[in-house]
Formats: C-alpha cells, structure tokens, sequence
C-alpha cells in the first residue's frame, strides 16, 4: 500500500470519528496506541508513566475528538495533547517518575543486550533530538510531517535528525567497538 | 547538493520518503562520494539496530486500555445522564412544590371520604 493511500484512509477513519462513528474510533485509538506510548517513553524513559501518559491521551481522543475542526490537523493534536498530558503527570509527580535504568521490551527478546544497550543511549541523548528520532525512525514518519507537527522548518528538522543519529551512532557502535 | 546537503536527506533516501528528482540526485553522489556512502552505511546501519527497539504496548495493556476507555468511559457517562435527569425532575418537582398551595387546597376530609363511599356502594 503506498504512503498516500494510508494516508487517506487514516484521514478517513478521522473523519468518521469526528462524526460520531463509534467503529472508526476504536479503529483509530487502537492505531496510536503504539503512537502515543512509544513518543511518550522515549521522551519520559518511564515506563508507568509512559502507559499513563498513553491512557490519559486516548481518553482524550475518545472524549473531545468531535472538538477538532479539520481531520488532517489531528495528528498535530494528538501530539501537543500528549506532549501537554505528559508534562503534566511530570509536575504532579516529580519525585517518583525517574528515568529507569531497564526498560523491558515486551516483544522482542529480552536477552538481547545490546537492544537494550541502544535505548539506553538513546535516552542520553537531549530530548529534542530524541523526539526526533522517535518520530521519524518509530512511527516512520517523514521529516515534513515531524516539521508540521513541531511547527519548525523542514531543514532544521533534517539537520537536527542527522545529527542525533550521528550522535547516537558514535554513542552506540563507537563505544561498543572501543569495547571489543 | 553538495556533501552536507546530501547528508542530511539520507535518513529519507533510505526509507524512500525522497520526491522522484531528490532520490535520484542523491543515488547519484552516492555513487561517486565515499564519504557520503559511509555515511550511508552507517546510517542505514543504525536505523536497522533502531528497528528492533521500537517500543509496543503489549496487548494486555492494549486490551485494557481498550476496555477502560470504551467500557468505563461509557458507564460513567450513564451515571452522568443519570445524576443529570434526576437533577432535572428534582429541579421541576421544587418548582412545583412552591407555587402549588397547600393552604388553599381543599384536602377531602374523612367524613366526605365515606359519604363518597356510601353513594357509590
């Protein structure tokens, strides 16, 4: 299926849920699941949190979807919702959400090591050029699209995501290299 | 495009999210730069690694959320509408209760009752 068929039938389904379509909702809530956890554990690194954050946005969707004027500005929305909800989950709980030292992938083999190793990484990384990253190499999205959605030029998001990843190369394989 | 312009279009190169006439200018440098090629690599090497680790609610979680959502959002917005009905006859039942006149009302004594009650047996 090419990019701009999903597309459409993405902007379909949020059409539809703006009207009132119960189906096309839970379809749609089930699509940004994985969305909402994944941006939220790599910008939180806590795992608990990162579920609240995710529960706590999908709620929203469920609740003030018919709110969004336009469907193609709802992934902008999803976005700031998420980024609002999770800032606000920090501030109540400052003390007792920390950056964990595991995070436990539940699908994919938990002896890997070096998966793990990478994440790990990835989460010293500053959080901007994280965000970045979990956007464009997670939820495969393109660099228009993340620019449209941090409302910052298309170059600045380029140059910002080579850099991250040339920081986490050198971070990541450099340092295993010395290692071995 | 020079080298730091490549550079920086490679993450989309790689995915094939490049409009037609960039994809092709920048397969081009490729084949004549290597430095640009290792970059390449490099890169591409990453983003495999980052494939793996791309974070997924397992789908216990996905069904209780799914659940709460629908279920418990549902359920809570049909105590809503009944705490609001209610609130609305209790509302109309004050009203009416004020400007109703208890004092002039002529209440049936018991003595009319069986005089009632004797006519109609």
């Amino acid at each position: 299926m090419t990019i701009k068929k999903e597309q459409q039938i993405e902007l379909n389904l949020v059409k539809a849920s703006i009207k009132g379509n119960r189906r096309a909702l839970e379809k749609l809530i089930r699509k940004y699941i994985n969305f909402c956890y994944s941006i939220s554990l790599v910008l939180t690194g806590n795992k608990k949190l990162a579920l609240l954050a995710t529960k706590k946005t999908l709620n929203e969707i469920y609740n003030s979807i018919s709110y969004i004027s336009k469907a193609n500005i709802f992934k902008i929305w999803l976005y700031n919702t998420l980024k609002n909800n999770i800032q606000k989950i920090q501030e109540k709980n400052y003390n007792s959400f920390k950056i964990e030292n595991k995070i436990f992938f539940d699908d994919i083999d938990k002896t890997l090591a070096i998966q793990e190793n990478l994440f790990q990484e990835l989460m010293h990384l500053p959080k901007e050029q994280r965000e970045i990253i979990a956007l464009v190499d997670f939820e495969g999205l393109d660099c228009e699209e993340v620019a449209d959605i941090l409302d910052e030029p298309v170059l600045d998001i380029r140059t910002k995501l080579y850099n991250a990843k040339i920081a986490l190369y050198n971070k990541f394989f450099l340092e295993k290299e010395r290692i071995l | 495009m020079d080298c730091q312009e490549i550079v920086i279009h490679l993450t989309e190169y790689s995915r094939g999210q490049l409009p037609f006439e960039e994809f092709k200018e920048v397969k081009e440098h490729l084949e004549t730069c290597n430095k640009c090629k290792t970059e390449n690599e490099k890169l591409e090497n990453l983003s495999l690694t980052l494939d793996k680790i791309i974070p997924s609610v397992n789908k216990y979680f996905e069904k209780k959320i799914i659940l709460d959502i629908f279920v418990k959002t549902e359920n809570e917005s049909t105590i809503t509408k009944f705490i609001v009905v209610s609130l609305i006859i209790s509302f109309f039942i004050l009203i009416f209760s004020y400007f109703f006149d208890y004092k002039s009302y002529n209440y049936p004594t018991l003595k009319k009752l069986q005089e009632t009650a004797e006519k109609l047996f």
